[in-house]
């Protein structure tokens, strides 16, 4: 059980990681050319090089967090659950205020 | 367009609304007072298949067609903010679904117990859910909005 809630407050914690790397990336490429050009060269399309590299980030931060030897509690999987929704909320806001804000303002 | 884009355009909507219904369907299963287990855990390994197979399929449909064929015609049209605002959010906001599927996939197959235990941990989960399948929601209402705009 110990290690399961650990596996899951692991993943928890990247896709929180995750949460905020998307935005940023996104929001990075579009104010930097150079950072879009860098991920279509590398990645055949800017937005796969965007969820390949979200990949690489999660599997990275889960395994990394994995095998780190802590304790880990049933009231902070709880409140790590809290704080990802709030981040994806967080994030949906972010992407989708900066593309108006690009649109209609910029 | 080629048969193999067509079905990837049609099956990127299939797999995605399997996904939003099965989440769905575990939101409310949690809801319930005696959970059953392995109807949530079937549930939230379709939801999270489905946003991987819609991830596959939209993203070869999206990374091969859209840009050259079908962005030029919104872009040019009356309604170009379905691209630059519609299409470019929904693309990178579809980014965080596999992830959050996969969070809560990983919650019940590998934290149930913790699940059936804990209302607080419950409660959040159902949360989550509830979140994911808003995002899906607002992904799939943005594709008919993009559809609609395309004007040949």
């Amino acid at each position: 059980m110990k290690n399961s809630l650990k596996f899951v407050q692991s993943v928890l914690l990247s896709a929180i990681v995750v949460c905020v790397f998307v935005p940023a990336i996104t929001i990075a490429a579009e104010l930097e050319p150079a950072l879009k050009a860098w991920l279509k060269d590398t990645f055949f399309h800017h937005w796969v090089g965007k969820g390949i590299l979200s990949i690489i980030i999660f599997a990275c931060v889960s395994a990394l967090l994995s095998f780190l030897p802590r304790k880990v509690e049933a009231e902070n999987v709880s409140r790590l659950l809290l704080i990802l929704s709030l981040s994806a909320l967080a994030s949906v806001t972010a992407i989708c205020g900066f593309f108006v804000w690009e649109f209609f303002l910029a | 367009m080629s048969t193999l884009l067509l079905n990837a355009l049609i099956w990127h909507i299939v797999f995605g609304l399997v996904a939003i219904i099965s989440l769905a369907g575990v939101m409310l299963l949690l809801r319930s007072e005696s959970l059953s287990m392995k109807w949530i855990k079937i549930f939230s390994t379709l939801g999270l298949l489905g946003f991987l197979a819609s991830w596959v399929s939209g993203g070869y449909y999206y990374s091969t067609y859209y840009g050259t064929a079908v962005k030029p015609l919104i872009v040019g049209g009356a309604y170009s903010w379905a691209h630059a605002v519609v299409m470019e959010s929904k693309e990178h906001i579809f980014l965080l679904l596999p992830f959050l599927a996969f969070v809560i996939f990983a919650i019940l197959n590998f934290a149930g117990e913790a699940v059936i235990s804990d209302k607080k941990l419950k409660a959040r989960l159902t949360i989550l859910c509830f979140v994911t399948v808003g995002i899906g929601i607002l992904i799939a209402l943005s594709g008919i909005a993009i559809s609609g705009s395309v004007v040949k």
